[in-house]
């Protein structure tokens, strides 16, 4: 979907879902109902700017606001736009659908895949993974970690979210297996995957523990702002957290310390 | 259009009518045994409308036909189908040859009128050609050598197998004076174009325990209030008549089911209708009315409608593939061959000028779909000689190269011919737009080799000689990669 629209708008988009991962929300919909107000945009970037809006409202937890902006303001244009993002729409909106236990909304899923299928349309690239996976099997990190972030590209751009946030759950694992531990915990926040996430946890503590027996806590700490934050006060926060979108703000502070 | 008992007008004389009248009359009783009760009438009344119809679609005929093929196109109108209604078809070589197991007899009615439904053409074409100055006919009328029963024999047969294959073309070769693609064709247009509610009459309908598939052809039928011809437009039109509350939806559907097939059959018959003065178009008409007395049809009809619709859909994506499957396959050998011959003159060839010819080989395979064949057929070439090319060679060759290595997401070669090309690409000036292509590639490629550092300085450095409607492009990609590497800059904060 974002390839296919104007560059101002992708511009858009990056700046509000990074505004609203440093727990700027607020800012993040400002800006986007700004321009979906004032401007007349094609209704693909419109459909672009009001997903990411939905997705924001989502990933913090407020469904039913999501759900609005799906029901009252993307579902009129949807008939204007291309299959493919229609279809990638509508699957979203199942997302928020099941989230909300809202049954008439998740009923539509298996009709969605099936239109998918007729249409042969994909969302995930099976073989691209595959692909990752066998060349991380054989050693081949300067492969396979490529072929995890072409993924991720490719994902982003599409714009379906739980495709997105399964190929951020292999980034992350990948980050972990090669030691980038700042890089998988951010990962893991994205995916918004308990399992993996506790995986970098346990990473981090044990390197923290080597790292403090070393007395290079300092060093470590202004490496990595992820490290940074799941080494001191908010480490607690971390394990603690059951629904790891709650996570946002922590995770923001701690990328704004790497840089 | 008023059809009913034809009047055989384009005879020139009383003879032939009093031929075609004393068939239609003889073969009346057997068109009514009406074996296939669910299907739509095919009386003798079908028959009249198909001898009228071809009266219609002969006008604007350059030589009009003689007598002598009028007397076969007619006869064929009243004896194509009479197949359908031959229950003693086991008689018939058709039958037997099928060796059916349990025998003609020992089937049950069904599979029976299956059987005649399926193999009817070939069934009437037998029963003619038993007919001819026959003691004891099975149509029920000797057919004197004035009738050239072979020939309508031949159109019985043609006249529902596909048009496009081989089988129809040596049935309908032309005789000395007798055009039969051209009666072919007539007595096949008029044949789809009797479908009309004519044919389907509800109170009939009501009184028959009907499957769906036959439900919906009825249906089909009963929408289609008339298929008009106005021979001076050359018009076929097709109106509609439809539940004013679902008119929308029904058009999309009936009309689609409908109006293709004829529009397909006329496609078959496009050359000998052209060649002969009398070709025709298709239209369709469906007038919105406040007031319609046609009913809505059961919803497992539609439904039955629109599978057929998907299966047809189906049908036609998957010819389109093999069609052009075919055609790139056909390419094959003459690629090679260009191949071959380039590689056989190699040796008096310089490397540059052999580097060139296979390029263009190559963009011609690409053109014709073998993109990942024309890449690795220039790949190593290119690397191990493009330094021998002119410079403009050097340039577009490895631009081109790049692009459909990028695309066919080999992105380990496309790292490497990158950096082959960096040096090439770098040395331009700014206003030569190869340059500015080049750069975009490159930062898609270290993009896509998760070489971020170095993607970012790629962007960086762009930035001040870029055109101008290309920073947005240069912003976009550069706040993306940040966002999916978790590189926040916060200023907007």
């Amino acid at each position: 979907m974002l390839d296919l629209i104007a560059n101002q708008s992708r511009i858009l988009v990056a700046t509000a879902r990074r505004l609203a991962h440093c727990g700027d929300l607020n800012s993040a919909v400002e800006k986007i109902e700004a321009v979906v107000a004032t401007a007349s945009l094609p209704p693909l970037d419109v459909a672009a700017l009001l997903l990411t809006e939905a997705e924001l409202f989502h990933l913090n937890g407020a469904f039913s606001r999501s759900y609005e902006i799906f029901e009252k303001r993307i579902a009129p244009i949807l008939p204007r736009l291309p299959h493919a993002v229609a279809l990638t729409i509508e699957l979203n909106r199942v997302e928020v659908a099941s989230s909300l236990f809202h049954s008439t909304g998740v009923s539509s899923f298996y009709g969605l895949v099936d239109e998918m299928r007729i249409a042969g349309l994909e969302h995930w690239d099976a073989s691209s993974l595959l692909h990752a996976y066998r060349q991380r099997n054989s050693g081949k990190s300067y492969d396979s970690l490529p072929a995890i972030w072409r993924e991720l590209n490719r994902t982003y751009q599409q714009g379906r979210w739980n495709a997105f946030r399964d190929v951020s759950r292999y980034m992350a694992e990948e980050c972990l297996r090669i030691g980038e531990f700042g890089d998988a915990a951010f990962h893991a926040v994205i995916a918004g995957n308990e399992d993996v996430a506790k995986e970098v946890i346990t990473c981090l503590s044990l390197t923290r523990t080597v790292q403090e027996g070393n007395r290079s806590r300092n060093q470590f700490c202004s490496s990595d702002g992820a490290v940074c934050l799941l080494s001191f006060a908010s480490m607690e926060d971390f394990r603690k957290s059951k629904k790891l979108r709650c996570c946002f703000r922590q995770v923001a502070r701690a990328v704004h310390m790497r840089s | 259009m008023s059809l009913g008992s034809p009047a055989f007008r384009r005879f020139s004389d009383e003879k032939g009518r009093v031929l075609l009248t004393a068939l239609r009359n003889a073969v009346a009783p057997i068109l009514g045994n009406n074996l296939l009760p669910h299907f739509t009438d095919h009386s003798v009344t079908h028959s009249d409308n198909i001898a009228s119809l071809v009266d219609v679609l002969q006008e604007g005929i350059k030589i009009p036909l003689t007598d002598q093929e009028l007397t076969i196109l007619y006869s064929a109108c009243y004896l194509h189908d009479i197949g359908m209604q031959y229950e003693r078809a086991d008689m018939t070589a058709t039958i037997q040859d099928l060796n059916l197991f349990p025998t003609w007899a020992d089937q049950n009615e069904s599979q029976r009128r299956e059987l005649l439904r399926r193999l009817h053409h070939k069934i009437s074409a037998e029963m003619v050609l038993r007919s001819i100055n026959a003691a004891e006919p099975p149509i029920g009328f000797q057919l004197t050598q004035e009738y050239f029963g072979t020939y309508v024999a031949n159109l019985c047969h043609a006249h529902c197998i596909p048009g496009d294959g081989s089988e129809y073309q040596s049935l309908v070769c032309d005789g000395p004076n007798i055009r039969m693609g051209l009666l072919s064709a007539f007595l096949r247009i008029a044949d789809i174009l009797d479908e009309s509610r004519r044919r389907a009459s509800r109170a009939k309908e009501r009184t028959l325990l009907l499957d769906v598939l036959a439900q919906s052809h009825w249906w089909r039928h009963y929408y289609t209030e008339d298929i008009t011809l106005d021979d001076r437009q050359r018009a076929i039109t097709v109106w509609f008549d439809f539940p004013t509350q679902h008119a929308k939806e029904y058009l999309a559907i009936v009309s689609e089911l409908q109006v293709p097939w004829i529009r397909a059959e006329l496609s078959y018959h496009n050359a000998v209708l052209l060649a002969n003065g009398c070709q025709w178009f298709v239209k369709t008409e469906c007038k919105e009315k406040a007031y319609s007395d046609a009913p809505a049809m059961p919803e497992h009809v539609l439904t039955e409608m629109l599978k057929q619709l998907a299966a047809r859909r189906r049908a036609a994506d998957e010819s389109q593939r093999i069609d052009m499957l075919t055609k790139f396959k056909e390419a094959q050998p003459s690629i090679q061959r260009r191949i071959q011959t380039l590689n056989d003159g190699k040796s008096g060839l310089k490397p540059s000028e052999y580097l060139s010819e296979l390029s263009k080989i190559a963009t011609d395979l690409f053109e014709l779909g073998g993109h990942r064949g024309a890449r690795s057929m220039l790949f190593h070439p290119f690397s191990k000689d493009f330094k021998n090319l002119p410079a403009d060679d050097r340039l577009d060759i490895g631009l081109r190269l790049l692009q459909w290595t990028v695309s066919d997401g080999d992105d380990f070669s496309s790292r490497t011919l990158m950096e082959e090309l960096v040096a090439e690409f770098s040395s331009l000036p700014v206003q030569d737009a190869r340059k500015w292509k080049f750069e975009k590639l490159r930062i898609i490629v270290l993009n896509l080799c998760c070489d971020y550092e170095n993607a970012l300085t790629a962007i960086n450095d762009a930035i001040p000689w870029a055109p101008p409607h290309e920073h947005e492009w240069l912003q976009a990609e550069k706040l993306q990669m940040e966002l999916l590497q978790g590189d926040f800059q916060l200023e907007e904060r």
